[in-house]
């Protein structure tokens, strides 16, 4: 491919973020309105949460190759795509579902069609639905944007979840005031990891949860 | 014959917001019409208004339950203004035909018609002209599920009304949990697209101003327009200076002519 190869160095980076010059440049050509928001897409804040829950899914899960990826809440899967390709080296396309349209015309540009397959569905409206789908693993990190999956989202796979007690957020209309309340608001039959950590820099008040488990 | 509807509940809004609006209605509107209040607190009203009781059929959605229901965020209930739902009910409380409703803190300053011209095969609805364009278009006004129209006033008929009726049965307790903003942010959210909008040459916003991006001017009297919103909200652009009808009323000649 080309004439530049890349260095082992680069070979060795978790993510291209090389990717994301090329892609900024031509969000901010098409999309100017969202250069904030795709900006904040790989915060220090957003890459801690990703790199917690692909460390914790190393560990606690049984996941290869094979393993089918669908991410709700998926927003531009800047961090998560690149992460579960680097660390599963997946053999499917990775499934991420928004209601956000240009943000997921915005992912496959970044990720290729290759990579990903994305799916504009609203999740509050659609979890009797895609708990029917054949998923191995089912990832949201933005609980607290969401309806509860408490009752409607039965699915087979796996579940990796994260929400925050963050409110100050409006569009934080879910968060739970502990970790408890949240592994009480996922539902899960069985619990395969839970935690939490530090929300921001600022306080040590707010955190962020995460549960692994089955429905 | 057009059935004007209204709501008051709580103690925000004096019987005058009500008797008020009353009279604006009756000194633009010349046409058939019966004005009602959804209230379970009659005295003082203007005896040519009917109260309507609050309806039930939606869960927690009379004031009484709303605010004893554990659904409250910031301090609010999760949409506050859940009475204001009951009029998408076709035939409710037996009142059928061509609809109208008007939050109470607004003012009339012409004639209706050229509105009630507007209403068509789709409901019609203000729209918050006002608002920074390039703002809605940013990833977080749709994450927020922000408004985009402005129920200030509003237009329907009972088949025009159906389907938002159909939704509220079938969803009301997501609806409430999701659209925490209100009931312009569940318009916004799953029905925008069937409702016209009534445009800014008829309708803008006193704490707002008429239109984005060249005419936004707050507290400026634009007495070529037919209705004028009040609406306030923590969010707002110049927040500090936003002022409720009757603190405007003190202040401005112009608005104590048409608020009466």
């Amino acid at each position: 491919m080309g004439l530049m190869q890349q260095t082992k160095m680069m070979e060795g980076f978790p993510i291209p973020v090389w990717e994301w010059s090329r892609q900024l440049a031509e969000i901010t050509h098409d999309y100017p309105h969202r250069v904030e928001d795709f900006a904040k897409s790989y915060s220090r804040n957003q890459f801690i949460a990703k790199t917690w829950m692909l460390e914790a899914l190393k560990v606690y899960a049984d996941l290869d190759r094979a393993t089918k990826w669908w991410i709700m809440g998926s927003w531009y899967g800047s961090i998560t795509v690149p992460l579960i390709r680097n660390t599963f080296k997946p053999t499917n396309k990775i499934h991420l579902l928004d209601f956000d349209k240009e943000a997921l015309d915005i992912a496959r540009k970044l990720h290729g069609d290759y990579a990903i397959s994305t799916h504009h569905i609203d999740v509050n409206w659609e979890m009797k639905r895609l708990s029917k789908l054949k998923a191995d693993v089912w990832i949201n990190t933005s609980c607290e944007h969401m309806y509860p999956l408490t009752e409607e989202f039965n699915p087979n796979g796996l579940c990796v979840f994260q929400s925050t007690n963050f409110a100050k957020d409006p569009s934080h209309i879910n968060c739970c005031k502990d970790l408890d309340e949240f592994i009480e608001q996922c539902n899960f039959k069985e619990i395969l990891y839970s935690g939490e950590k530090p929300f921001h820099d600022w306080d040590d008040i707010h955190k962020r949860f995460m549960v692994i488990g089955y429905k | 014959m057009i059935h004007v509807f209204s709501v008051r509940w709580g103690t925000k809004y004096s019987i005058d917001y009500v008797n008020r609006l009353y009279n604006m209605v009756k000194r633009n509107l010349r046409a058939d019409f019966k004005f009602y209040c959804q209230t379970d607190d009659t005295q003082g009203m203007d005896t040519n208004i009917v109260a309507l009781p609050f309806l039930d059929e939606l869960p927690n959605s009379t004031p009484e339950k709303m605010y004893a229901s554990q659904e409250f965020i910031t301090g609010l209930p999760r949409l506050w203004d859940r009475p204001k739902l009951n009029y998408w009910k076709p035939n409710g409380w037996g009142i059928t035909g061509q609809k109208m409703y008007f939050d109470l803190d607004l003012i009339i300053q012409n004639s209706l018609l050229p509105i009630i011209k507007l209403h068509k095969d789709k409901p019609l609805i203000g729209r918050s002209w006002w608002h920074n364009m390039d703002d809605e278009k940013k990833p977080f006004w749709l994450k927020n599920y922000g408004a985009r129209c402005n129920g200030g006033m509003m237009m329907w008929n009972d088949e025009q009304g159906k389907s938002l009726w159909r939704d509220l049965k079938k969803n009301a307790e997501k609806i409430y949990f999701i659209c925490t903003g209100g009931s312009d942010n569940w318009i916004t959210y799953r029905h925008f697209d069937k409702f016209d909008k009534i445009p800014p040459r008829y309708y803008y916003s006193f704490n707002r101003g008429c239109e984005w991006p060249h005419d936004t001017d707050m507290h400026r009297h634009r007495k070529n327009k037919i209705v004028c919103v009040f609406n306030t909200d923590e969010y707002g652009r110049n927040k500090h200076f936003q002022l409720e009808l009757h603190q405007a009323e003190r202040n401005y000649k112009w608005v104590q002519e048409y608020w009466q």
